[in-house]
């Protein structure tokens, strides 16, 4: 087919101009419905949770520590059993321990004492 | 999440400045703290001087002595009970490792032994009991406070109470208050220096009750310390075997 180069340039204008339309239609169809429009504050709040950082530093998990906390004190009695604070008394300390004095109960008898 | 890092170094240094501060508003060295008052300043009662926290070793069974710590043999054997079938109680005065040396309920007055850490257990007593022969008082402390003073009677001049330091062997119940001894009598290491037998027994000194409370506060005994019977009763209470009792 013999065009004139008028025409043929008319043809080339045509094509370019329905693809300039064509393709944002296309990629309007592509683009899934989304309900609610996307703010600022999605941007600033992403809703993905991300992985918890360590607590590395003092003063990071102050609110969730994951570190051991402060044991608790002895303020009860049993409370230490396996690890007391409390002071152990008298022949504590890993030496033998020292029972109080009983008062011994008088034996029946006929004393011979130098009355 | 680059911004978070300094956000938390600057909450962790506010935490550590309070922390710091409050740790430090409790010292005892704080200038402005205020000092808690002394305690009054409490004497202690002439005479109360008496030993405190005594150490006494009871044996169990049959206790062997020997004259020197480390002897292969020893120079005595004591029953696990008295004659009188008192547990053995003796008063510990010296600690040398495994060796305490004892003071001996033999004669003459003062005798002492060693005996193996080992083979007595070990008990602290509070309890103590002092007489003074020139005031014919006997005194009861325990942790070195008087509980209990009283009037009492000792040894004539011709078989004086003898002086020094025993303790208690025996505590003995005669089931009547009307008995020469009164309802107790306390049987002590010590004998007499004048009477080398007395009633069937070999002179020891006892603290004992009586049928004849007017002679309380008189030198009239062979030797004994005698005390009211509702005194001798409540001593009775108080007093352990192997507590000691200084006489002088």
């Amino acid at each position: 087919m013999n065009l004139t180069s008028g025409t043929r340039m008319l043809l080339v204008a045509l094509t370019l101009a329905g693809s300039v339309l064509v393709a944002p239609a296309m990629a309007l169809a592509e683009t899934p419905a989304n309900d609610e429009p996307i703010g600022p504050d999605d941007l600033a709040n992403p809703t993905e949770n991300p992985e918890p950082e360590p607590c590395d530093e003092p003063g990071d998990c102050l609110a969730n520590p994951t570190e051991n906390p402060e044991p608790e004190p002895c303020d009860e009695p049993g409370d230490c059993l396996a690890n007391p604070t409390e002071d152990p008394g008298p022949g504590g300390e890993g030496g033998n321990p020292e029972p109080p004095a009983d008062v011994d109960e008088p034996v029946l008898a006929n004393p011979t004492f130098t009355g | 999440m680059t911004t978070r890092t300094p956000v938390r170094i600057a909450l962790a240094a506010v935490t550590l400045t309070l922390a710091l501060a409050a740790c430090a508003g409790g010292t005892p060295d704080t200038p402005d703290a205020a000092p808690e008052p002394a305690p009054p300043a409490t004497p202690a009662p002439a005479g109360e001087t008496a030993e405190q926290d005594a150490l006494v070793a009871r044996a169990a069974t049959d206790l062997a002595v020997f004259a020197q710590p480390g002897d292969a043999a020893p120079s005595l054997t004591l029953p696990a009970t008295t004659g009188f079938g008192s547990a053995r109680a003796l008063l510990v005065d010296t600690v040398d490792g495994d060796w305490l040396r004892v003071l001996l309920p033999t004669r003459p007055n003062g005798s002492t032994g060693w005996i193996r850490r080992g083979d007595v257990e070990l008990r602290r007593v509070d309890q103590a009991i002092e007489i003074d022969l020139a005031a014919r008082t006997l005194r009861l402390l325990v942790d070195g406070r008087v509980v209990v003073s009283t009037p009492v009677a000792i040894g004539t001049p011709d078989n004086p109470t003898p002086t020094g330091r025993f303790y208690v062997v025996d505590k003995l119940a005669t089931g009547d208050p009307d008995d020469t001894y009164g309802p107790i009598a306390f049987g002590l290491s010590g004998h007499s220096v004048e009477l080398s037998d007395f009633a069937g027994g070999d002179g020891q000194i006892g603290v004992h009750g009586t049928n004849d409370p007017a002679s309380i506060g008189q030198a009239v005994s062979h030797g004994c310390i005698r005390v009211a019977n509702d005194v001798i009763t409540q001593l009775a209470d108080l007093v352990p075997l192997g507590a000691p009792v200084v006489i002088g």
